[in-house]
C-alpha cells in the first residue's frame, strides 16, 4: 500500500464519518442511543470498513491485517477519524472489527457480529498475566489473581462488565482452565447470556455498559495453547492501540473546538486566543494529541509476543494521561460554558476519562510493565 | 477487618501505638497514641463550638444528602431536591449566616469568621453530594452582597426576615447573579472589565432603575425569592457597576433555561432574563457604582468556601473509595490488602489533608485576603480533581457505573476550577493581590 492509497482510504474514511457518523452527535446533550450505532455499523459494513466475517488478509478493513504496518495504521487512523465525531461509535466499530479478527486467527466461522471479551474487570491480574504470558507457572497468588482475572461462564467472581452499543450476537472470550494454568477461547451465544444494561456510566454515552452474570454453555473454540496465548497477545495489543487511537480522535476534536473557540470569544477586550493563559492550554492540548498520534503510529504491526505487548501497552499507560489532560485543557478553554452539556466539551472529557479505565487503567498497566520486565 | 496485609496488627510489639507504650509516662504525652481516624482528630483540633458544628453538619449531610445524591443526579428529581432543601432549612443551614437570635448561628460560632464556619459546613455537605451542597451554600453567596454592602436598612427589610422564614422550614433564597453570555472572565477581573462592554444595563426612571440585559450560569437562580444583580449604569462602563436586589415575580425578569450540566447537577445554573425590569431605589445594594468593589470582596469571601467544596467532594471520593477497596475482592483478598492500592489511598489521604490545612487556615483570617482566597480555592480544586481521577483509577473500570459514586464525584469537582472564576483568572487575581511585592525589591535582588 503506497502513501497515495493510504490518504485515498482515509479520505474515504472522512468523508464517511461526516455521512454517517457526524450527525449522530451534533447534540451533545442529546446523545444518539445505542441503536443508532447499529446503522452506522451496517453503513460501515455496507462501505467495507468493517467485516463480520473478519474478511481476508491484505483488506483495508478495520484490524483486518494488523501484521502489516500500512494496513495497521489505516486502523488506527479510521479509529482517530470516527473518535472525532464519535468515541462510542469508533470503540463499536473497534471491537466488533477485534471480534472478528481474533473469530479469524483461532479459525472459527463468524456468526454474526461478535465482540471480544478479554477479561472480567479490567486490571491486568495486577501485573500476573505478564509472566504467565511469558510462559511461567504462576505461583499460587498468581494463580489466583489470573482466575479472577478472566471472565467465568457461571459468573464466579462476581459480574463481568462490558462495553458494548449495537449490534452484537455473540462474545469470544479467554476461559480461564485452573487444571492446565492457562485459558481456552469460548464463544458465548448473546441469547444464551445473563446480561443487564446499567443505566447510567461515566462516558460514551452512545454505548452502555453491560454487567453480564452467567455466560452459559458456551462453545469450545479449538486452539493449542501457544496459538491461545499468542492470540490474547495479539487482542490485547491490538485492544490497546485501538483505545490509543480512540482516545487520540476523541481529544484531537475536543482540541480542534477548542482551538475555534478561543478565535471567536471575546474576552478582555480581544479574542481569547490572544491571552498567553489560554494559548498555553491549547499549545499544551495540541502537543499532547500530537504526541499520541505519534505513538500510534510507531506501532507497525500487531504484538507477536510479551515485549511487543509490553511496548504497546507502556505507550498506552502514557498516552491516556496525555489525552485526558489535552480533553481537560480544552473544555477549560470554554469556562463555563464547557461544562454545559449542549458544547460536547465535558461530553469528550468524559469519554477520554472513560477509555482510560477500559482493560487496564495506567496504574494495571505498570503493574503489568514491570513484571513483563522481570519476565 | 483492624489489619491490613503488609503491615503488623496494632497489638504486635513493632507496632508504633503499642511500642509508644513503653515510654516514659510524660513522654506518652508528646507521642500519638490516639487510633481514632483523621477526621475526628481534625475536628477535636477544632474550638469546640465549630467542631460540635461539624459534627452536625456531617449527621445531616449523610442522612438528609447522600441518601438522595445519585437519583437527583441521574434524573433531575425536583421532588427530591425540594425535600433537600427543605430539610436544610429545618436544619437551619440556610439562616447560618447570622448568629441567634437574628439567625440559627450558635452565638458561640459568633466569634469566629463566617467564611471559616460556611467552609467546614460545605466541607460536609459536599462529602455527601456537591451539588445538594452548592444548592444549600449558594443562599449564602446570594446574600453576601448585602452583607458587605453594610446596608442596615436593606439587612432589616429583606435579609433578616428571609432568615427567619428559612428557620422556619420556609425557604426564601437568595443567589447571586454576575455572569452575562458575553462576560464571564470579564466580571472576575479588573483589567478584562475595563475592556468590558456591560450586557446588563440600568436605566433611571421614576423612582428607580430599569434592568435590560441576560445572566447565565446563576447558581439557585430558579430557587430564589430574591437576587442579587450586578448592572452596568446606562451610557456608563463597568467602573458604573451596581448591584440591585431584584425580586422575583418583578415584572420584566423571568427565568430562562436551566443549564444541562457535566456535573453538580443537583444544583441549577439558570439564565435570568431582565426586559425591563424595575428596581425601586431602596433596592439599590450599598450605593451606585460601588458593585465593582462590592463584588470583588464577595468573591475574597466567597473563594474560600468554594475550596471547601472541592475539599468535600475529594474527601467524598476518598471515602468511597476506601469503601469499594475493602470491599472488593480480588484473589480471595481485599483490595486494600495490595500495597499499590495503599499506597495510592495514602497519597490521597495525603491530598485531602493539605486541602484542609489551608482552607482552615485560609478561613480562619478575619480579612479574607485576595491572593489566598484565589489560592486557596485554585489549590483545593485542582487537587480535588487530581483525587477524585485517582479514586476512579483505583476502582478501575468500576469507576465508570455511576452507582459506585466516584464518577459523580469528578463531574462535581470539575467545576470548582471554572465557577467563582476559572483557574487562570484565580491564578491572575492573586498576582495582582501580589504585585506591589513583587515589583519591589526583595532580599534576593
Amino acid at each position: 500500500m503506497t502513501e497515495e492509497d493510504l490518504s485515498a482510504i482515509l479520505d474515504a474514511v472522512d468523508a464517511f464519518v461526516e455521512r454517517a457518523v457526524a450527525p449522530l452527535s451534533a447534540r451533545p446533550e442529546r446523545p444518539a442511543l445505542p441503536k443508532d450505532v447499529e446503522g452506522v455499523v451496517a453503513a460501515a459494513a455496507a462501505v467495507g470498513l468493517i467485516e463480520a466475517n473478519g474478511g481476508d488478509e491484505g483488506g483495508a478493513a478495520l484490524w483486518q491485517d494488523p501484521g502489516a504496518s500500512p494496513s495497521l495504521r489505516v486502523s488506527t487512523e479510521t479509529l482517530v477519524s470516527v473518535a472525532r465525531a464519535s468515541a462510542a461509535v469508533a470503540h463499536q466499530l473497534h471491537a466488533l472489527a477485534l471480534g472478528a479478527r481474533l473469530l479469524r486467527r483461532l479459525g472459527a466461522p463468524a456468526v454474526g457480529w461478535t465482540l471480544p471479551l478479554l477479561d472480567r474487570a479490567g486490571g491486568l491480574a495486577r501485573g500476573a498475566l505478564a509472566p504467565w504470558l511469558a510462559g511461567a507457572a504462576p505461583d499460587p497468588l498468581d494463580r489466583d489473581l489470573l482466575a479472577d482475572h478472566f471472565p467465568h461462564p457461571e459468573a464466579a467472581g462476581g459480574p463481568v462488565l462490558l462495553q458494548a452499543a449495537e449490534p452484537w450476537d455473540a462474545l469470544v472470550a479467554p476461559v480461564w482452565d485452573p487444571e492446565r494454568a492457562s485459558i481456552r477461547w469460548m464463544r458465548f451465544a448473546r441469547a444464551d447470556l445473563v446480561a443487564e444494561a446499567v443505566e447510567a456510566a461515566h462516558g460514551l454515552d452512545e454505548s452502555r455498559v453491560w454487567r453480564l452474570g452467567r455466560l452459559g454453555c458456551g462453545g469450545p473454540i479449538e486452539a493449542s495453547d501457544g496459538e491461545a496465548r499468542a492470540a490474547l497477545v495479539e487482542a490485547m495489543g491490538l485492544n490497546a492501540l485501538g483505545l490509543m487511537a480512540i482516545g487520540a480522535g476523541c481529544a484531537e476534536g475536543a482540541v480542534a473546538r477548542a482551538e475555534r473557540y478561543a478565535r471567536e470569544r471575546i474576552q478582555g477586550g480581544g479574542p481569547i486566543a490572544e491571552h498567553e493563559a489560554v494559548r498555553s492550554l491549547l499549545g499544551g492540548a495540541r502537543s499532547n494529541v500530537v504526541a499520541v498520534r505519534a505513538l500510534c503510529e510507531s506501532v507497525s504491526r500487531a504484538p507477536r509476543d510479551l515485549a511487543g505487548l509490553r511496548k504497546i501497552l507502556a505507550l498506552r499507560a502514557v498516552a491516556h494521561s496525555l489525552l485526558c489532560r489535552a480533553a481537560t485543557d480544552a473544555l477549560q478553554v470554554f469556562g463555563g460554558y464547557g461544562y454545559m452539556r449542549d458544547y460536547g466539551m465535558e461530553k469528550a472529557l468524559r469519554d477520554s476519562r472513560h477509555l482510560r479505565l477500559l482493560a487496564g487503567t495506567p496504574a494495571d498497566v505498570a503493574l503489568f510493565v514491570a513484571r513483563g520486565e522481570s519476565s | 477487618m483492624t489489619t491490613l496485609a503488609g503491615h503488623v496488627p496494632p497489638s504486635h510489639p513493632l507496632s508504633p501505638r503499642r511500642a509508644f507504650r513503653d515510654l516514659r509516662s510524660w513522654v506518652r504525652r508528646g507521642v500519638d497514641l490516639d487510633p481514632t481516624s483523621l477526621w475526628e482528630q481534625d475536628t477535636a483540633a477544632l474550638p469546640r463550638a465549630l467542631g460540635a458544628y461539624r459534627r452536625r453538619v456531617r449527621r445531616f449531610a449523610e442522612t438528609a444528602l447522600a441518601p438522595a445524591a445519585l437519583r437527583i443526579d441521574a434524573d433531575g428529581d425536583h421532588a427530591g431536591a425540594d425535600a433537600v432543601v427543605r430539610a436544610a432549612a429545618r436544619e437551619g443551614l440556610y439562616s447560618d449566616l447570622l448568629p441567634w437570635p437574628l439567625g440559627s448561628l450558635s452565638p458561640a460560632l459568633a466569634h469566629r469568621p463566617p467564611q471559616w464556619v460556611q467552609s467546614v459546613k460545605m466541607e460536609e455537605l459536599c462529602a455527601a453530594c456537591g451539588g445538594l451542597g452548592l444548592m444549600i451554600g449558594a443562599h449564602g453567596l446570594g446574600a453576601m452582597p448585602i452583607l458587605l454592602a453594610g446596608d442596615r436598612r436593606l439587612v432589616r427589610r429583606h435579609f433578616l426576615p428571609a432568615l427567619r422564614a428559612c428557620a422556619a422550614g420556609e425557604p426564601r433564597l437568595f443567589a447571586f447573579a454576575i455572569t452575562e453570555p458575553a462576560a464571564g472572565s470579564d466580571v472576575e477581573d479588573g483589567e478584562g472589565a475595563s475592556r468590558c462592554r456591560p450586557g446588563t444595563v440600568a436605566r433611571r426612571v421614576s423612582g428607580g432603575w430599569r434592568l435590560r440585559g441576560r445572566k447565565v450560569f446563576i447558581s439557585g437562580g430558579d430557587l430564589a425569592h430574591a437576587v442579587t444583580v450586578f448592572a452596568a449604569l446606562e451610557g456608563e462602563g463597568m467602573e458604573s457597576w451596581t448591584c440591585f436586589l431584584v425580586l422575583a415575580g418583578t415584572e420584566g425578569f423571568v427565568l430562562g433555561r436551566n443549564e444541562l450540566k457535566m456535573g453538580q447537577r443537583a444544583s441549577s445554573a439558570t439564565e435570568l432574563v431582565f426586559d425591563d425590569a424595575f428596581v425601586p431605589d431602596d433596592r439599590v445594594v450599598g450605593g451606585l457604582r460601588r458593585g465593582w468593589a462590592i463584588n470583588r470582596a464577595v468573591l475574597d469571601f466567597s473563594r474560600i468556601p468554594v475550596g471547601a467544596i472541592a475539599l468535600g467532594i475529594a474527601r467524598g471520593a476518598l471515602d468511597r473509595t476506601v469503601a469499594f477497596a475493602r470491599d472488593a475482592r480480588l484473589a480471595g483478598r481485599s483490595l486494600l490488602d495490595f500495597q499499590d492500592v495503599q499506597i495510592r489511598v495514602a497519597q490521597m489521604l495525603g491530598d485531602v489533608a493539605a486541602m484542609r490545612a489551608l482552607v482552615w487556615q485560609s478561613g480562619s483570617r478575619w480579612r479574607p485576603n485576595q491572593a489566598k482566597a484565589s489560592m486557596t480555592k485554585v489549590f483545593c480544586s485542582d487537587t480535588a480533581v487530581r483525587v477524585c481521577e485517582d479514586a476512579m483509577e483505583l476502582l478501575g473500570n468500576h469507576a465508570v457505573l455511576a452507582s459506585n459514586g466516584v464518577e459523580k464525584a469528578y463531574r462535581d469537582a470539575r467545576l470548582t476550577q471554572i465557577y467563582e472564576g476559572t483557574n487562570q483568572i484565580n491564578r491572575l487575581s492573586a498576582i495582582e493581590d501580589q504585585m506591589a511585592h513583587f515589583a519591589g525589591r526583595g532580599p534576593y535582588g
